[in-house]
Parts: structure tokens; sequence; C-alpha cells
């Protein structure tokens, strides 16, 4: 049973993690109706920077606390850079020029990395107090995740929500998401809402690379392991649908971990079967509206 | 008044000898050796010490004369880009064009191969310094190639010869789920289970490559309770899983066994955060020298840090040691004809940084031994070095001749 219950939270972990990048996804999908496939990349340039942060500019490990309030701030400024200097001008294009434009940023944005950073595995370490472990109905668990991935999520998670539906400002982005011109017409500066959306965007996911960072290893091509998953969960959740981006992340989460303690030998494979079953059988994904031609 | 005369003419005739010399040298044509590296892209940084490593013997070689009575050593260094077709067309461009007498290089396992395939054809020599693949001098091994550094078989296989020295019988294993992983801990197994007496497989578990949370796997082996875990993770991978498993106390309840933990791309990064007393295996440690070679090694380490800024790390110093290995293999042979040199290099034993190592007539490959070590918190650096260390001799972990030629017959068969 505490098998079981351990496991479980393992889950839930690995969904928190994941929902962080998905949200941000997700997010931009619904709005702005672009697949960002550079999500991964923003992610990634959290992790780095919240290195710089702690390995060269203060030099300790409680710098990450500083890292977790201004590099993801960083992160949507770099966001809004991009959606300014290259998106904007392909909201009314094919699905595929979109794609083409966004794999293109991942590129350019892994070399940068690799000029800024090099290509060598970094790490920083947790911040001080949250090292060990805490006991949990008998069965350890990493207090880093208990404490901060955890409540990071949820807050997250509680804050988004609230943001999108008890906001003006969240309904006028919820109502440009059902029809952009209209939106203009009533005078909003949609150029300005849709920078916003990216940056807000941009935003998780630098918070996502930063919460991720103390549990692995910072790297060039951390992107594109985090993308793949990224999408599956959207796919599972159903693309730009924040429900359903909560409930693709946990369903991947416990997926994971309970596919390790039953049947290790294909723990990544349950994931795909899910996904190609979602695929065929409502492929809008699990909470996600019927896709609607013309956006 | 006399001395200070006497002291110019020295001056000017040590001047004369000087440019004489040099002018001496450059009449004779130099050696040329191709470098096939990745040299852009993710593999860079990797190649990038063992090409500095490559340039600081060439030049202590070209200082002290050069190879063959005064011919000096030319490196033509070439990109391969990390891609098969790529590095296979820069081989015979080096060849062809550049009249390069053989090549060196290269990263990946899979260029390696592909290469080898056009020595082959071409009847040029391939001397494969970093990729470390077994097939390459096993299974699809030939004439036309020789490699200077360990080779995959040995990693498992060290390791398993100093775990079965401890008291440890009850294994977990996990890998990355890839050929390499499979195969190193099907190595380390084999290996293992004769020399230890009820050695006991628990489980095993092949998180993907790039996994980023290892909280599942950690709670599943320790709730299988086993005494040791034996782990070919590496890179990113490997410091994530040590990061998560130490939060845990994992590594006060079972003992790691790791085969990548030992080098400094891993060790640095994890710095403190690096547990004590975890096994693992390395084929270089800057500051552990082979006996003997302690002065040597310290003029290399030198060198080399001033050079690239940091201290060599396995892949690095195998560039050295390639250089100076056909170095010896060209004054052995007398010049640098192919076929004069695939002679020398066979069967030849040669005295290297690393200690004596035999390049074996049968596959080409060279018996550089391997090494087992403990973490432990040294004062003098910022990250975990190693210590206990257990050598295992090349020719105790390498396939044997009977293996070699066994899994040869194996492969022409499924080829056919």
């Amino acid at each position: 049973m505490s098998d079981f219950f351990v496991q479980f939270l393992n889950g839930v972990t690995i969904a928190m993690t994941i929902y962080l990048i998905a949200s941000g996804l997700s997010l931009v999908f619904g709005v702005l109706g672009v697949l960002n496939f550079a999500h991964g990349s923003l992610y990634m340039y959290g992790s780095f920077l919240l290195f710089t942060l702690m390995r060269s500019v203060f030099h300790s490990p409680s710098s990450f606390w500083i890292g977790l309030l201004v590099v993801p701030l960083l992160v949507a400024i770099l966001g809004a850079a991009l959606e300014m200097g290259f998106l904007r001008f392909v909201y009314k294009a094919d699905p595929l020029y979109q794609l083409l434009l966004t794999y293109g940023l991942v590129l350019i944005m892994s070399d940068v990395v690799k000029l800024i950073w090099g290509a060598e595995n970094q790490s920083v370490s947790r911040p001080p107090g949250f090292n060990g472990s805490v006991a949990i109905f008998g069965q350890l668990f990493p207090s880093y995740s208990i404490f901060i991935l955890l409540p990071c999520g949820i807050v997250t998670m509680i804050g988004l929500y609230v943001f999108l539906n008890r906001t003006r400002l969240g309904r006028i982005i919820r109502a440009a998401t059902q029809d952009r011109e209209m939106i203009g017409a009533l005078g909003i500066n949609v150029r300005l809402l849709y920078t916003g959306v990216f940056a807000l965007g941009a935003w998780l996911g630098g918070l996502g690379g930063v919460i991720a960072a103390p549990m692995g290893a910072i790297y060039p091509g951390m992107d594109l392991d985090i993308i793949i998953d990224a999408f599956i969960v959207v796919v599972i959740g159903g693309l730009g649908s924040l429900a359903g981006t909560v409930l693709g992340a946990l369903i991947f989460g416990l997926l994971r971990s309970f596919g390790i303690l039953f049947v290790p030998q294909f723990e990544t494979l349950f994931i795909f079967i899910l996904m190609a079953i979602v695929l065929v059988v409502r492929p809008q994904g699990l909470l996600g509206k019927h896709v609607t031609s013309g956006h | 008044m006399q001395g200070r005369l006497w002291r110019r003419l020295a001056v000017v005739a040590a001047l004369v000898l000087c440019t004489t010399t040099t002018t001496g040298a450059a009449d004779k044509p130099s050696i040329k050796i191709g470098l096939l590296y990745s040299l852009s892209g993710m593999a860079a940084v990797v190649t990038e010490g063992t090409v500095y490593a490559h340039e600081i013997a060439a030049e202590e070689i070209n200082a002290k004369g050069g190879l063959l009575g005064g011919r000096k050593i030319e490196y033509v260094t070439r990109d391969d880009k990390l891609k098969p077709g790529e590095a296979v067309k820069e081989f015979r461009r080096m060849v062809t064009r550049d009249k390069v007498d053989f090549v060196m290089g290269v990263i990946s396992s899979g260029v390696a191969l592909a290469v080898s395939e056009v020595a082959k054809e071409m009847k040029v020599l391939f001397v494969d310094s970093i990729a470390q693949t077994a097939a390459l001098t096993e299974e699809q091994g030939h004439p036309y190639v020789v490699r200077t550094n360990t080779n995959s078989t040995v990693i498992g296989r060290t390791a398993a010869l100093a775990a079965a020295k401890g008291p440890w019988k009850t294994y977990y294993f996990i890998g990355p789920d890839y050929e390499w992983g499979h195969r190193v801990n099907a190595d380390f197994w084999e290996f293992l289970q004769p020399k230890k007496q009820g050695a006991q497989k628990m489980g095993e578990l092949w998180p993907k490559l790039g996994e980023r949370d290892f909280s599942s796997h950690i709670t599943t082996i320790l709730n299988a309770k086993p005494e040791a875990v034996f782990s070919s993770l590496w890179g990113g991978d490997l410091i994530a899983f040590v990061k998560q498993a130490s939060t845990y106390g994992f590594f006060d309840k079972v003992q790691f066994v790791s085969t990548g933990a030992g080098d400094l791309d891993i060790l640095k990064p994890l710095g403190t955060e690096m547990p004590d007393g975890i096994m693992a295996t390395f084929f270089y440690a800057f500051d552990l020298p082979v006996s003997g070679k302690e002065k040597d090694n310290e003029d290399f380490v030198t060198k080399f840090k001033q050079r690239a800024g940091y201290e060599p790390k396995s892949g690095d110093v195998i560039g050295y040691i390639s250089t100076y290995m056909m170095a010896e293999a060209i004054e052995r042979a007398g010049s640098t004809e192919t076929e004069a040199l695939v002679k020398a290099l066979r069967g030849g034993k040669f005295q290297t940084l690393l200690g004596d190592v035999t390049i074996r007539d049968f596959d080409g490959q060279a018996t550089f031994g391997y090494y087992t070590g403990f973490t432990f918190s040294n004062p003098n650096f910022p990250f975990k070095r190693l210590k206990n260390v257990i050598r295992a001799e090349g020719e105790e972990v390498l396939r044997t001749k009977d293996e070699i030629e066994k899994i040869r017959a194996d492969y022409q068969k499924t080829k056919n």
C-alpha cells in the first residue's frame, strides 16, 4: 500500500514538472493558434539563466530564490521579443509555415546556448534546507518535490484558472480565442494582447526550467527532450484546453510511475498507446473542443 | 675580455646551427596525419580537448627533431559533423587530395564503423581514438583498422571484476534503453556471475535516454532492497539520477556501481552533490598517474591546462597517447607506408603515458588497463576524486582471440 502511495506521489511530481511546460504551450496555441515548437527552448533558457545566476553571479545555493523570481521574467522578455520579431508575422500563414518558423527558432536558440554556455552538462544545487527528504507514511520523499515543486505547480494551476476566468483581462484573452477580429473591433489592442499572452507562455516555460533545474542536469538538448513529452500531454488533454493540460499531465505522470512499478520493460510504451487511442477516438483530446476551421 | 668573445662566438654558432637544422627539416617532406573529429555541433566540446592533446604531442615530437630523421608531423584537421556520410566524404578527400599518410579520429561509434569500411576498401590505415564500440575491432574488424583506446567490452567487465571483490550479492540494474546500455549491463552480468558465488539479479530498469525524473525508478529499486545497483547511465541522465537518488538516502542504503561516474564530465558539474563511496569506473584520472609516469603525466597535465583551461579528461589524454603511439610505429616501420605501418602496429608493444600497451595482432585493439575507484572528498579540488583504485589489465577484460573468432563467424553467418 505504501509502495502504491509513493508511486502515486512520484506520478504527481512528474505531472507537475510537465504541467508547467505544457500549460504554456497549450495557452499559446489556444490564444494565438501557433504550435510553438520553441517552447522547450524557453524552458532550456530558464535552466541556463538560473545556472548563470547561481554559479557566476551570486555563487550561492540560496540565490535559487532570486532566480525563481527573476529568471521567468527574463524568459518572458525574451518571449516577447521573439513574438514581436518573428511570430507576429505568421499568424495568418499556413500552420506548416508556423511550425517551420518555430523549429528554426529551436535550432538558432540551441546554437546560441552552445555559444554562451558550451555543450557540457551543468548542474545547480537545491536551495539550502531542501536537500533531504521527509517521511510520509513511513516512506521517504524528496522535500524539494513536496515543498517547492508541488506548491509551485498548484499555485500556477490555480493562478492561471483565476486569471483566465475571473479577471477582465482573462476574459478578453478567452474571447480572443473565439474571434480575433471582433476583439479588435471592440477597440482592444490585439497585437499587444498577443505579445502579452506569448510572454506569459514564455514565463511559464522559464518557470518550468527554473523548477526543474535543481532536480536534473542542464544541457543543450534538454529543449527537445521536454517538448516531445509536453506535446504528448497537450495532445491527450486537448490542445488549447488548460483543464485538459492538467488532466493530460496527471495521466502522463501516473502512467509513467505505475508503468515502471508494474512493467518496467515497457515504461514508455503506455503513454504512446494512450496517445494513439486518443488521436483515433477523440482527435481533439480528452477535454479539447472540436477543431473549428478558420481560426 | 676573451671569455666574452668566446661567449659571443658560441651564440653565433648556436644561431647558425639553429637555422641550418630548421632549413634542413624544411627540405624533408612532413608526415601528414589526418585528424577527423566533430568540430561543430554537440560533440565539439568533447573533441576540442582531444585535438589540443594531439597538438601538444606533435609539438613535443617536432621540437625534438621530428621522425624518420627530421620529418615533422603535420595535421590535416577536418570536421565530420558527427555524420557518417560526411565523415566518409572527408576521409576520402583527406586521402586523395591532402595526401595524408593515415587518419586518426573519431568520436561517434556510428561514424567509426562507417569510416572503417572505407578504410578497408581504400586500404588506408584508420586509427580509431575516441569511439569505443567493440564491434569496430571485434566482428567488423579488418587489417586497416586499429584502436588506440579501450573498448566498450572492457567497461562492464572491469566493473564486474571490482564488484566481485566486494561483499554484495543481490544486484539491481539500471541503464539507458538503447544498444550501448543493454550491452554494458550484459557484459557486467556475464562477467560477474562466474566470479561471485550466489550473485543474484533482482530486476532491471531501462529509462529512456534524456529521462528527467527518476523518482519512480529510485523507489522501485529501494523497495526491492538490493545490496548493490549497477548502472550504465551516463551524461545528463547520470547527473539527474545521482541528484534525485541522494535525496532518498539511496547511496546509504545500496552500493552504487557506476560506469560513467568516474570522469570529470560528471564529477565537475555535480561538485559536492556527488556522494562519497560510489564505485566508479574510469579510463584516466589526471591526478592518478601510472607508476613510473608521474613526471610525464604532470608535464602533460600542466601543458594541457595551459592550453585548454581545464584538466584533461579520458577523451583528451587519448589524443596525446595516440600521436605518440603512431610516432613510435612510424619509427619502427621506417616509413609511413600503410602496409609497413600496419605491420609495426599490430603485435607491437608501446610505452605510453598510461603504461605499457600492446596492440593485439588479431584485432588491432590496444590493451589499456581500466580502473575502478571510490569517490571521496579531496580538499584540493572542488569536486570529488577517486581512491582505493583497482586496475584491470586489458588482457584480463578484453574479449580473447577465441571469443573474437566466434563473434566474427557468427557475424558473417547473420550477414549472409
